[in-house]
């Protein structure tokens, strides 16, 4: 019996003694020991294609809105910390500077060139001074700022994600869940959906005289859906069809009327776009995704990434072709309070980022800067 | 030391269960730090990306006139401090030659990232370290920035791994308190289930030991079919099987201990070493040996030892006979051969004395036959020789010669006569014509028959009976009887003497007494004298022509015998003698015929 023991205890001994100090030990990563990651960042080794950075700087304060058709102009909202004074200011791109364009007591929720830039639509704000009731309506402006035309009916409260039609036209939706199509001359079409659809943002696909709506299913269900409707000119019905469920984000790529989106997948998200002729999604990313866009000629994908590692407010912006392949990020991690906005005919990019101190003044306050952001991919 | 089969099972699981419990624990211990490890140093390579991205936004942004290197070092603390703001961990900038910059910690000590640094700049790509600082597990980086294709410099993180720390910490907890309770249940579970699962083996031990003891009407129950179930039953199994062949082997151990018993020899079954295989009870008759072990018992008896040594140097039939105890024994030894079997010896004794005798008594029978017949003829020859040669013309002589001629022609008869009796009696199929008889009506007819005789010798015969029960007899040997031993009585009686014949009962047996007061008989003749042929000196004889042919007594006692009765002499020389017949009473009567045997008996 004790030659028995003796011939196992010493291996059981060294085997236990083994289990239990390399539990505590990690042995497939030694410590104190300088481990060089060769498949980590390098310059050097950047497999497919690099990012060069032309420029990086600010522009002026204030939220970028939309940029106009021609790329000279963008819309920036800018509220300057003032809880009276909204201001509706233009920036010029060549000339890199910041006209106002309407200053208002009204909070501006929005702001859209319209389809030649002759004008701004754009979303206001009311309170009512005594029942506190806010209410919003659809102005549009003209680029001179001599005329200026409510859109919507009074009774309205229009939603604040619209869209540019045709022909100086704007689709939006109201608290009826209507769409309305309408344009700066007073004359507008209602269209409604055979079930009640509250409805959350509003686009035009201009190639299939379509539209496409995020909307709260009828069934009341908590998640934003996405939709597909056709503009009939004997109706004002609109038949939607489902594109996809949880969608948080989307755009239409004007070239091809394809749609492209972030949707919800457990605790995932991922981004997938859809086309009209092909009924099945295609998903192109998984990760944890912020906002998602198409560069103004349809050939790339701009979409926002909110990092792993650090705070969940810093998202840094990705770009990767249509069809999902070569993800580049561009940007580090940035407190982004925009869409972002592409030039529709230069690698630049403008989006408004929130810092929490401004470096002019030195002052801690929430301040909020454009930027535009010069690229080039080799 | 020897541990019980429980104590062992008991050990066994603990030490499978803290094996087990340890690989478990090691493997959980390492997946998780090389999880968290890993998915950290992913997160680094992101950190560095984003800082990388991060100093070229900023340094393109300052739009300064000087170099992207010198606004780098310039700027280094602030971009320092926004890094780690990012990255919520403590950021550390060096410039191109790993000059130590900026540290968003404001630490004195800035040389912990020496090594990866040394690293990097040697193979400008990433490098990390894992280190234990104070129990804490801390993650060194250190990883190039570029601006346009150019070393700007280094950025480094000290990445501590809280939550891993954190997890294998709740985790050893865990795991030790699992542990804990778990080698609780291993022992209490064990401790249960061995007491199940051995119960039975138990059972089988306690039931193979009342086997060994002999007992084999025990079976064990066990009631759930699975592995010691199946045991159980074969075991079960086993037992009625032993049980049925030891019956068997006990019944044909009787049979032939019935058979050994039942042969009127002795029998010796040897094995070759000289151990008794078996023997029967002739042997202790024989040799005063009782249930020998061995060859080797039979101390006196050196004659079975040497058959035995014979039979084993190789003789096949060894026949000897000796004399021993007063017996005539003849030994034969052969061996017992069997195939696939080693060679037994066998040694049968038998009891020739008897033979021997009964050979004796022929060979005595015959020669007083011969000298019997003999006699007469001789003297029959002898007188009518000298009848013809001496041609003798004396009428008294020729008379006398034809008197004597006649009348040991007679006994010649007489002789003849018995010695066809005597034949009868020795045939099997001989038997009597017994019917109840009434023995004074017998016993007053014979006497009443020989007072004639009697009285011509001048003797009296006085015949007394008490009222007497009937016997089963028959009646004319039984008349043949008491005539013998009277016409004896009357034979050997002086003139003026008087016989008495008395019949009385005695329990279940009629006890008849013929007395005369002769010469008596000596007690040497006394036993010889119901012997065939054997007569009494003749001169006691009243006269020559009394002289019968040896065979009457003879005769008396196998008559007396086959009527399940006894015949003894009293007598003393010069007193005379008593013969006393003793015959059962009939106590089932029957009715002509044979009598019931099953009824008698």
């Amino acid at each position: 019996m004790l030659k028995r023991l003796a011939k196992w205890f010493f291996p059981g001994f060294i085997l236990v003694f083994a289990l239990l100090a390399g539990g505590c030990q990690s042995l497939f990563i030694p410590k104190n020991v300088p481990i060089a990651l060769w498949e980590g960042l390098s310059s050097k080794n950047q497999p497919s294609q690099e990012i060069t950075i032309q420029s990086f700087h600010t522009i002026t304060p204030g939220i970028v809105q939309d940029i106009s058709n021609n790329g000279n102009s963008l819309i920036i909202l800018n509220s300057e910390n003032s809880k009276t004074n909204f201001n509706i200011n233009t920036y010029d791109t060549d000339a890199q500077s910041l006209s106002s364009f309407i200053s208002s007591d009204k909070r501006v929720l929005s702001a859209l060139y319209d389809s030649f830039d002759a004008g701004i639509y754009y979303v206001v704000e009311t309170v009512d001074a005594n029942t506190g009731k806010a209410s919003s309506q659809l102005l549009w402006t003209d680029i001179n700022r001599d005329t200026t035309r409510v859109i919507s009916l009074p009774e309205e409260n229009v939603v604040k994600c619209f869209g540019i039609g045709e022909s100086d036209q704007v689709i939006y939706s109201n608290n009826n869940n209507e769409i309305i199509i309408a344009d700066n001359q007073g004359s507008r079409q209602i269209y409604t959906t055979p079930e009640n659809y509250s409805i959350l943002s509003v686009d035009y696909m201009k190639i299939t005289h379509s539209l496409v709506f995020m909307a709260n299913p009828p069934t009341g269900a908590e998640k934003t859906n996405l939709y597909y409707g056709e503009i009939k000119a004997d109706s004002v019905k609109i038949i939607p069809k489902l594109v996809a469920e949880n969608v948080i984000d989307f755009d239409v790529n004007k070239a091809n009327n394809q749609l492209v989106f972030i949707k919800n997948t457990g605790q995932n998200q991922s981004i997938a776009t859809w086309s009209v002729n092909s009924t099945p999604q295609t998903t192109l990313a998984a990760g944890n995704f912020g906002t998602v866009t198409y560069t103004s000629n349809g050939d790339k994908v701009v979409y926002t990434q909110y990092s792993s590692n650090v705070d969940s407010q810093f998202q840094s912006i990705w770009i990767m072709d249509p069809n999902g392949k070569k993800p580049l990020q561009i940007t580090s991690p940035l407190k982004l309070n925009s869409q972002i906005i592409c030039d529709p005919s230069k690698s630049i990019l403008y989006f408004s980022v929130d810092t929490t101190k401004d470096v002019i003044t030195a002052k801690d306050r929430i301040f909020t800067q454009t930027y535009e952001f010069t690229y080039t991919i080799k | 030391m020897q541990l019980s089969y429980r104590n062992r099972m008991i050990i066994y699981n603990i030490v499978l269960f803290a094996f087990a419990f340890l690989i478990v624990v090691f493997c959980v211990f390492q997946g998780t730090s090389y999880y968290y490890v890993n998915q950290s140093k992913n997160n680094l390579l992101e950190m560095a990306q984003d800082a990388n991205l991060y100093i070229r936004q900023e340094l393109k942004d300052a739009a300064s006139p000087v170099s992207p290197e010198n606004q780098f070092m310039l700027d280094a603390p602030l971009l320092s401090k926004n890094i780690a703001n990012v990255a919520d961990t403590r950021a550390l900038l060096f410039n191109a030659d790993g000059k130590f910059l900026a540290d968003s910690y404001e630490l004195s000590d800035n040389s912990s990232l020496a090594a990866e640094l040394s690293l990097s700049r040697t193979q400008e790509i990433p490098v990390f370290t894992l280190k234990s600082i104070n129990n804490e597990s801390v993650m060194y980086f250190v990883s190039p920035i570029y601006i346009d294709n150019r070393n700007l410099g280094y950025v480094g993180f000290v990445y501590p791994l809280n939550e891993m720390d954190t997890f294998l910490h709740i985790a050893g907890i865990l795991f030790s308190i699992g542990g804990f309770l778990g080698l609780l249940m291993i022992v209490l579970v064990t401790l249960s289930f061995s007491k199940h699962f051995i119960q039975p083996i138990k059972d089988l031990t306690k039931i193979s030991g009342e086997i060994n003891n002999g007992n084999y009407n025990l079976t064990i129950h066990y009631k759930h079919m699975d592995e010691i179930g199946d045991l159980t039953q074969a075991f079960n199994g086993m037992i009625t099987n032993i049980n049925n062949v030891i019956l068997q082997l006990e019944s044909e151990r009787k049979r032939l201990a019935g058979v050994l018993a039942s042969i009127d020899d002795g029998l010796l079954a040897i094995d070759k070493n000289g151990n008794i295989i078996t023997s029967n009870s002739y042997i202790k008759t024989y040799f005063n040996v009782s249930n020998p072990k061995t060859i080797y018992d039979f101390e006196y008896q050196s004659f079975i030892r040497d058959i035995f040594d014979s039979l084993k140097n190789g003789k096949d039939h060894i026949i000897e006979e000796i004399d021993c105890n007063d017996r005539n024994l003849l030994l034969i030894g052969s061996p017992i051969r069997e195939k696939g079997f080693e060679e037994n010896y066998m040694i049968i004794i038998r009891n020739m004395t008897s033979a021997r005798h009964l050979q004796e008594e022929q060979r005595k029978f015959i020669s007083s036959v011969s000298h019997e017949l003999r006699t007469p003829l001789t003297t029959i020859i002898g007188y009518t020789d000298m009848l013809t040669r001496r041609k003798v013309d004396d009428p008294e002589i020729v008379n006398r010669s034809l008197n004597t001629i006649n009348r040991e022609g007679h006994r010649l008869l007489r002789l003849v006569d018995d010695l066809l009796t005597v034949n009868k009696f020795d045939k099997a199929e001989f038997d009597f014509k017994k019917t109840n008889l009434n023995l004074v009506l017998l016993l007053s007819d014979v006497v009443e028959q020989m007072q004639i005789k009697a009285s011509q010798s001048e003797v009296d015969i006085n015949y007394r009976s008490d009222e007497l029960p009937e016997v089963l007899g028959d009646y004319d040997r039984l008349q043949q009887v008491f005539i013998n031993i009277i016409h004896n009585a009357i034979k050997y009686s002086n003139s003026g003497d008087i016989i008495d014949v008395i019949s009385t009962l005695e329990d279940d047996h009629i006890v008849v007494s013929i007395r005369d007061y002769g010469p008596g008989i000596s007690e040497i003749e006394q036993k010889r004298i119901f012997n065939a042929f054997y007569r009494v000196e003749e001169d006691r004889s009243r006269g020559p022509e009394e002289g019968g042919s040896g065979l009457g007594l003879y005769i008396v006692k196998q008559v007396i015998e086959k009527h399940e009765g006894k015949i003894e002499i009293v007598s003393q020389v010069g007193e005379g003698t008593n013969i006393i017949v003793t015959l059962p009473i009939l106590s089932v009567l029957i009715y002509g015929g044979e009598p019931d045997v099953k009824a008698l008996s």
